[in-house]
């Protein structure tokens, strides 16, 4: 935690409600986000409890496994729950924008222009907390190696239809929200904590009652109030009055109703599977029981989360969020060409040569997410400031100086007088921000005879091809500039080569075959 | 010491529980793992191993010695023995919930791994059975981690055994039994055998994971309170009264003991220290109620050979028995109900947490620091549960024992949510994190920050109180040309209901 979020957090103690961290707001934020909520069986690996999802805040689809013990009920629920996320991922798919991409001819090996397609829009599912991503990564994980009656006839527990598929797209999601700044699965905690700053601490934070207590307290409470209410109220009975945010439910709830009602709802069903002729309307009721039940844990957690998505609507969209949201449709668009060519599901391990190529791409996003936020927000750049990566001031005299080469270039001189403390020496590259956008570079030459903050960088690029520097790209005596020591679009390393032509000593060609579907158990104990 | 209930009277609950389907599963798969005699186990382990150590089969199936005995110091004392017998055997042993002494800050703890197995050429691996999936050959780190400081503890402890079994000087000796040692005995053994994958690394010691946590707070609670006295009663029929009275007699009390307690070297007291405690003169243990085992067990304890008045050179020639290194942790393979194991390096964990412990401060030194008469004891109700003691008094009483809060408390501790508004209400930095003090120098409060920060208080030479007045200006500076400065948030209806 940097000094000027810590002061941010003290500011939020001593006011008794969130302080902001950010001007703008950072991620994407779809017209039509997908909210899911979902709950998981404690102690099981993949045995989802329940789930509410839409994307209408007033029409929640609540979705129940009502014995979560049992493989029919859980395959119906995944059935279900393809039925609610697929129509929606998939509604995006047909409506293209087309892009000029460059890619090697296999021919020439030239780099010939392509035109491609680009989804115009993506699909954004919001999740309560980081642990909502996990468990979204482990849905994927456990459905895409499934195989359907259709896939494989002789499969005694066939998948419904979707299932699998809702795996693979899941599988991508989870796979996506890895990546810093991308907003195809976003969890709300996450969103909401980059833009607002609590008096309490990160990890707890991760409570997004608690969060949103900190956020909008209720009248005549302190936020410290409002999130000690939202962590530990409870009622007569025990039960917290803010349901954990899941997937985990609360055990209270889980030991003085839920297993109650389960054991009901198991006893109807046995007595309704011994009798044919029994009245099913004590199943029914049992049904009923854990669906209300699970909706009294669902729905404040779903409702949180639409007031989450109020709160950073409220924001101003950062300047730059739309180029990363322009890579999270690419990366839309190019998982729905791989499931539609057919490709097999995405492997249970990444090859050497695929990982080596996702732990570059992070590192890249990273630090151009890094530097967006910090050039979009001036409260970010302040941090950097703070920190001696960047620096502001008013420029105080510009002298025009040539490069030496055959055809002098521009090569002024500027001097600025600042009260940051940048780190600086010699030669070091800094970056400003023209007019038009682009990034102008120009080295440090060094402090001034005085001393106190004042200093000269030699402007080298981005002033046009003539020898007249263009309109606009040199700073004038009174102007205030802001230069970083951070690159404005980093680019990450070198290129690593094709699979193809990887050497076995750094993996080499992946192996091509797809992995088999997960043995079956035939006891039905996950 | 209930610090559960503690926090309960306090009005600060803890949020900690476990959910009976997470109870049932684990006791499920833990049950699956360890069927059929243990074989499963070992043949996991075999696996893992590769080395040239025979395959247990049907024809070499690995024996499972009973443990069960009364009280925690006969089932500590029978582990010990049953580890002894099975190092010589050359066989594979499995050992089911063995019980093992540790000594934290002072006082015995009792940590009750899942199982303990013997190689045939002698050496011991704890193993560690978790609820936790291993998805594709790979768990939860934070997991995995926490699983793994489970197991150095249970290292520590077992190399303990092993120096003592091995005449080496390893015990972790302490001068001498006291009151406090005794009384910290009587806890009730092992609460659940589960110990849910989220479970805190220490909780499934009986009593020693409170012991290590706040041991302020265990230390002090002597046996005098009626509420310790209630729970100790429970396990060992009724004995807890005449705890007090025995603590001063710990020798000869059990036929196991005897040969040991008599040593001239008095330091017997200390390696299983709860003898005195919860294992009088007249348990069940002693009078034969639990009568097969225990009977083996009086036969054969004599044979343990009596330490020499120097405590060196005990059972001389008798090489110490190697702990291994590598745990093995055992968790359901993907979604499955079917065990997956892996081995888990816990040197380094072991390594910290001996250091750790030998730099706790001793339970006595804390207890000596209190005033006069602190005591935890809620005076309960007739019922046994309502406290009727005056909160503002048991909160006097918990400050009376220092504690330094931070925020990963929170995920450890019981009496966390209580520390976190003490700590709020003095205004301490922490509240916000353990690191934040790194970059304030010596402010230490919210509101010296904040003056500082406004340029109020504080030494502008300071080099913390120069940097915060620059990143106040900065932030100030930022928020006043966005005008971001609210929230931006409506006056909200609260999180929940």
């Amino acid at each position: 935690m940097s000094l000027i979020t810590t002061l941010a957090r003290m500011e939020a103690v001593r006011e008794g409600r969130a302080r902001p961290l950010a001007t703008v707001r950072h991620r994407h934020l779809a017209e039509r986000p997908l909210v899911l909520v979902p709950l998981t069986t404690a102690g099981e690996a993949g045995a989802p409890l329940g789930a509410m999802v839409g994307t209408e805040r007033d029409a929640p689809r609540l979705l129940v496994v009502t014995q979560p013990r049992d493989r029919d009920l859980r395959f119906a629920f995944l059935a279900e729950l393809a039925d609610a996320v697929l129509p929606y991922v998939e509604g995006f798919a047909g409506d293209v924008e087309h892009e000029q991409r460059k890619e090697t001819d296999p021919e020439t090996g030239k780099k010939v222009p392509v035109e491609v397609e680009l989804c115009a829009g993506a699909p954004q599912l919001l999740v309560p907390s980081a642990a909502g991503v996990e468990y979204v990564r482990l849905l994927g994980r456990s459905m895409r190696f499934r195989r359907t009656a259709e896939q494989d006839p002789e499969n005694p527990y066939p998948a419904p239809p979707r299932v699998p598929l809702l795996g693979r797209w899941l599988t991508h999601f989870g796979e996506r929200a890895r990546l810093p700044g991308s907003a195809l699965l976003l969890p709300m905690t996450q969103l909401l904590a980059r833009h607002w700053a609590t008096g309490q601490s990160g990890a707890e934070d991760q409570h997004l009652g608690a969060l949103l207590g900190w956020l909008a307290p209720p009248p005549g409470l302190t936020g410290a109030e409002a999130a000690l209410r939202a962590e530990q109220a409870r009622d007569a009975e025990g039960l917290l009055l803010c349901p954990p945010a899941g997937p985990a439910t609360d055990p209270a709830f889980d030991n003085r109703r839920l297993a109650p009602a389960t054991a009901r709802y198991d006893r109807a069903r046995a007595e309704a599977a011994a009798s044919p002729k029994a009245p099913e309307a004590a199943l029914r009721a049992a049904e009923e029981e854990i669906r209300a039940l699970l909706e009294s844990q669902l729905r404040p957690t779903w409702d949180a989360v639409w007031r989450g998505v109020d709160l950073l609507r409220a924001l101003p969209e950062g300047e730059r969020v739309a180029e990363r949201w322009k890579r999270d449709r690419w990366s839309y668009t190019s998982h729905r060409d791989r499931v539609a060519a057919g490709e097999p599901p995405q492997p249970r391990r990444d090859d050497a040569v695929t990982a080596a190529r996702k732990l570059a791409a992070r590192e890249t996003a990273h630090a151009r997410l890094e530097a967006q936020e910090a050039l979009d927000d001036p409260l970010v750049m302040a941090g950097r400031r703070l920190a001696g990566e960047a620096f502001e001031g008013e420029v105080t005299e510009v002298v025009m100086e040539y490069s030496e080469a055959k055809v002098p270039r521009p090569r002024p001189l500027v001097t600025v007088v600042t009260d940051d403390g940048p780190l600086l020496s010699e030669g070091v590259k800094v970056h400003r921000v023209l007019p038009d956008g682009k990034a102008q570079p120009a080295e440090f030459v060094g402090h001034a005879a005085g001393g106190g903050g004042v200093l000269t960088v030699r402007l080298t690029g981005g002033m046009g091809r003539g020898k007249v520097p263009d309109e606009g790209s040199v700073p004038e005596k009174g102007d205030r500039v802001c230069w970083t020591l951070f690159e404005h679009a980093p680019r990450g390393g070198p290129e690593l080569p094709e699979p193809e032509r990887t050497p076995w000593t750094h993996g080499g060609p992946p192996d091509g075959s797809a992995d088999a579907p997960d043995p079956l158990t035939a006891e039905d104990l996950l | 010491m209930d610090k559960g209930a503690l926090a309960r009277a306090l009005g600060s609950p803890a949020t900690h529980g476990q959910s009976q389907f997470a109870i049932a599963r684990g006791n499920v798969f833990e049950a699956r793992v360890k069927a059929d005699g243990g074989e499963a186990l070992v043949r996991l382990l075999h696996d893992r191993l590769r080395d040239d150590s025979p395959a247990p089969g049907p024809s070499f199936p690995p024996v499972t010695p009973d443990l069960s005995a009364a009280g925690p110091e006969g089932r500590t004392a029978r582990t010990a023995l049953a580890l002894r017998e099975a190092t010589a055997a050359g066989r594979w042993t499995v050992l089911d919930h063995p019980l093992l002494a540790l000594e934290v800050a002072g006082t015995p703890a009792y940590l009750e791994p899942d199982a303990i197995v013997v190689h045939p050429g002698g050496d011991w691996t704890i193993v560690e059975i978790k609820s936790f999936p291993m998805i594709d050959g790979a768990a939860d780190p934070g997991k995995v981690g926490a699983a793994a400081r489970q197991a150095a503890v249970y290292a520590l402890a077992l190399e303990g055994v092993a120096a003592r079994l091995g005449g080496g000087p390893g015990a972790p000796g302490s001068p001498g039994g006291d009151a406090h040692q005794a009384v910290t005995g009587t806890v009730p053994p092992a609460r659940t055998p589960y110990d849910g994958s989220d479970a805190a690394p220490w909780s499934q010691a009986p009593d020693g994971g409170r012991v290590a946590e706040v041991p302020a707070v265990t230390g002090t609670v002597p046996a005098r309170t009626p509420y310790d006295e209630g729970r100790a009663a429970a396990p060992d029929g009724g004995h807890a009264a005449e705890v007090p009275a025995v603590t001063g007699a710990v020798p000869a009390r059990t036929p196991y003991d005897e040969g040991r307690a008599a040593a001239p070297d008095g330091d017997h007291a200390a390696e299983v220290p709860a003898v005195t405690g919860a294992v009088p003169a007249r348990t069940p243990y002693d009078e034969g109620r639990a009568a097969a085992p225990d009977g083996d067990h009086a036969v054969e304890a004599p044979a343990v050979p009596p330490p020499h008045p120097s405590g060196v050179g005990r059972a001389a020639g008798a090489p110490v028995p190697r702990v291994r290194d590598r745990v093995l942790l055992v968790c359901p393979k993907d979604f499955s109900n079917l065990p997956a194991a892996e081995l888990v390096d816990v040197r380094k964990q072991v390594a910290t947490t001996r250091r750790q412990l030998s730099r706790l401060t001793r339970v006595e030194d804390i207890a000596a620091a209190l005033p006069e008469g602190t005591t935890f004891d809620l005076r309960p109700a007739d019922d046994g549960r309502t406290p009727t003691r005056p909160v503002a008094e048991l909160t006097a009483a918990v400050e009376a024992a220092p504690a330094a809060y931070a925020p990963e408390c929170l995920a450890a501790c019981e009496l966390a949510f209580h520390c976190r508004a003490r700590s709020r209400a003095a205004d301490a930095v922490e509240v916000l994190g353990r690191g934040v003090r790194g970059e304030l120098g010596g402010l230490t409060t919210v509101g010296a920050v904040l003056a500082a920060a406004r340029g109020e208080e504080g030494d502008p030479a300071d080099p913390a109180v120069a940097a915060l007045r620059r990143a106040a200006a900065l932030r100030a500076a930022a928020l006043a040309a966005t005008g971001a400065s609210r929230t931006g948030a409506p006056e909200g209806a609260g999180p929940c209901r």
